[in-house]
């Protein structure tokens, strides 16, 4: 609670870990690190009280008439809203009692083909490195590279319950957590009407230009631009200077034909849509 | 891929932006639909009594409370001082409102890692984008390549990935690369690195037992009971049986703080949306509170 934010100060964390499992196979225990693999770098506004810019705290308050009473988030209750409108009160022991047992063990509950697992299950990205034996880790990404599939695993951590997958990466255990089923939307319909089928034609220059913009994924070609232009514009600020902000470019729009638009493409596009 | 068909997946919802894909001079009209969609019931915070909690604001100079008009978003520098940045300030800074996924590669699909995947959409053709759309998804599928493009999207500008799968385009944000720890950071072995590989070399007889253990639990298809919310499931248990024994229950209110919110600004008219369910027709308040139940 509170105006809890964070700074621009890159904090360089020291990379350490934040959960230790355990993983069997075939009464082998291996000890594994778990390390967030994300680094926040979003950028954080704290709130501030206009008049005299003095930080400003987030309270809560018991609504009611009369004078507000202040509460700590220790005096505060949950309560599960059910269907009907209602509340149900919760209290602590309660809730404790339906949060996975404290446990290291990290289960292994199917190995999957990688196909199977499309880009919309994947949630939050970890490592998991060795817990003090190299050659127990080693050997287990070797295995798993072997298998040429991605292994299923359950585990519980800070009183929640999680599935994820592991996949090499490099060399290395990545372990991805996983979206439950039900968050999950199906897929829209978007079967192709007969009437509006490609040509031949159309085919082949709509190959042509894909591959004119074929390259390598390159992550560390893209950067978030808006971050740069806050920061640079809080800097700015800070030394005193008058920003100017400029009328943004105008962007062409093209309107032809989806043939002409294709073979434009690879006459103009094979000299400017080359991959930078 | 989730099909339609299937109970455990939710139906689609309606577009809830339209815009462009482009690529050279190819300009392709699409609409974008969630394809991720919480639904697991938030606790919520109250009282000790059960009633409503307020959120509000303090100014901890003066230790008054503040109306949200008095406030103002402040920027921290490394040095510590503070840089007030008004919202007309931000949008200035935003990037330009265009809707236009701009295209300016196609990489090979396993180069992409689910490390970066972010916030999961699903395009569909827009207004004469059909023969377009699917053109461009059948040449991606054959050629097992995903689009890299950037666009806008809600003031924010996305590094996204555009993936065809079955004759469907989606668009998966990504994290830049930056925001990606190394593990080299954390000191993890590379197991392909020479080193590594004479120790599994040594190690022979350790690594055919974890291969044996592994494929023992091979399967062809994702067993998808093991991936319910099984947490969900046992506090919504919880909760009721309670109230079938009519425990601990408390009259709703229409409109309480979620747990999890934070220090997010409420938004009345979502919490109402998501109290009364899809399709509801939010009304301005009224006094009579029975036409809120009514609605529910």
């Amino acid at each position: 609670m509170g105006g809890k934010a964070g700074t621009a100060v890159t904090r360089t964390k020291q990379a350490r870990a934040i959960w230790k499992g355990e993983l069997e196979l075939d009464g082998e225990v291996v000890g594994l690190k778990l390390y967030s693999a994300v680094e926040n770098q979003r950028v954080h506004f704290r709130l501030l009280h206009e008049k005299d810019l003095a930080p400003v705290h987030q309270l809560m308050e018991e609504e009611g008439d009369g004078d507000a009473e202040v509460l700590e988030v220790a005096e505060t209750r949950r309560a599960f809203p059910l269907d009907d409108g209602n509340l149900v009160l919760l209290s602590r022991e309660e809730l404790a009692s339906v949060v996975p047992e404290k446990s290291r063990r990290i289960e292994l509950v199917a190995l999957v083909p990688r196909e199977e697992l499309v880009h919309l299950w994947y949630d939050r990205p970890y490592f998991l490195g060795p817990d003090g034996d190299d050659d127990a880790y080693v050997s287990l990404v070797t295995a798993l590279m072997h298998t040429k599939r991605v292994a299923l695993v359950r585990w519980a951590m800070r009183n929640k319950r999680y599935v994820g997958a592991v996949l090499p990466e490099e060399g290395r255990l990545v372990l991805c957590t996983l979206r439950h089923a039900d968050e999950i939307v199906a897929m829209p319909r978007v079967e192709p009407s007969r009437k509006a089928a490609p040509t031949r034609k159309e085919m082949q220059l709509a190959e042509q230009l894909v591959d004119v913009l074929v390259g390598d994924f390159d992550p560390t070609l893209y950067q978030d631009e808006y971050r740069n232009r806050v920061l640079e514009y809080v800097e700015a600020r800070a030394r005193g200077e008058i920003v100017l902000f400029e009328p943004p470019e105008e962007k062409e729009l093209p309107g032809n034909s989806l043939e002409a638009s294709l073979e434009a493409s690879l006459g103009k596009g094979a000299a400017h849509a080359r991959p930078s | 891929m989730p099909d339609r068909r299937d109970q455990k997946f939710q139906a689609p919802g309606r577009p809830f932006w339209s815009g462009t894909i482009s690529f050279g001079l190819v300009s392709i009209p699409v609409e974008l639909v969630t394809a991720r969609r919480k639904t697991r019931t938030s606790l919520r915070m109250v009282a000790p009594g059960g009633t409503r909690l307020a959120r509000k604001f303090y100014c901890s100079a003066e230790e008054k409370p503040l109306s949200p008009d008095e406030l103002i978003r402040g920027y921290e520098l490394p040095t510590g001082e503070i840089v007030p940045v008004s919202d007309d300030e931000l949008e200035a800074l935003a990037p330009e409102k265009t809707r236009d996924i701009d295209l300016t590669r196609f990489v090979p699909r396993e180069q992409v890692s689910p490390m970066y995947f972010e916030q999961s959409y699903y395009l569909i053709p827009g207004r004469g984008g059909s023969k377009a759309y699917h053109l461009l998804a059948e040449v991606m599928e054959r050629t097992g390549r995903v689009g890299i493009a950037t666009f806008v999207l809600r003031e924010k500008e996305h590094l996204v990935a555009i993936i065809a799968e079955n004759g469907v385009l989606s668009a998966e944000t990504m994290r830049f690369a930056g925001e990606l720890r190394r593990p080299e950071a954390m000191g993890i072995p590379d197991a392909t690195s020479s080193t590594a590989r004479a120790r599994a070399k040594a190690n022979a007889k350790l690594v055919k037992r974890f291969e044996a253990a592994l494929q023992a639990k091979a399967t062809s298809t994702l067993p998808l009971d093991e991936l319910a919310d099984e947490d969900a499931r046992r506090l919504r248990e919880l909760a009721t049986a309670k109230a079938r024994r009519g425990e601990d229950v408390v009259e709703g209110d229409a409109i309480t703080l979620d747990d999890e919110e934070g220090g997010k600004v409420i938004d009345l008219m979502q919490i109402l949306k998501q109290r009364l369910g899809p399709g509801a027709v939010v009304k301005p308040a009224t006094r009579d509170r029975t036409k809120t139940r009514a609605a529910n």
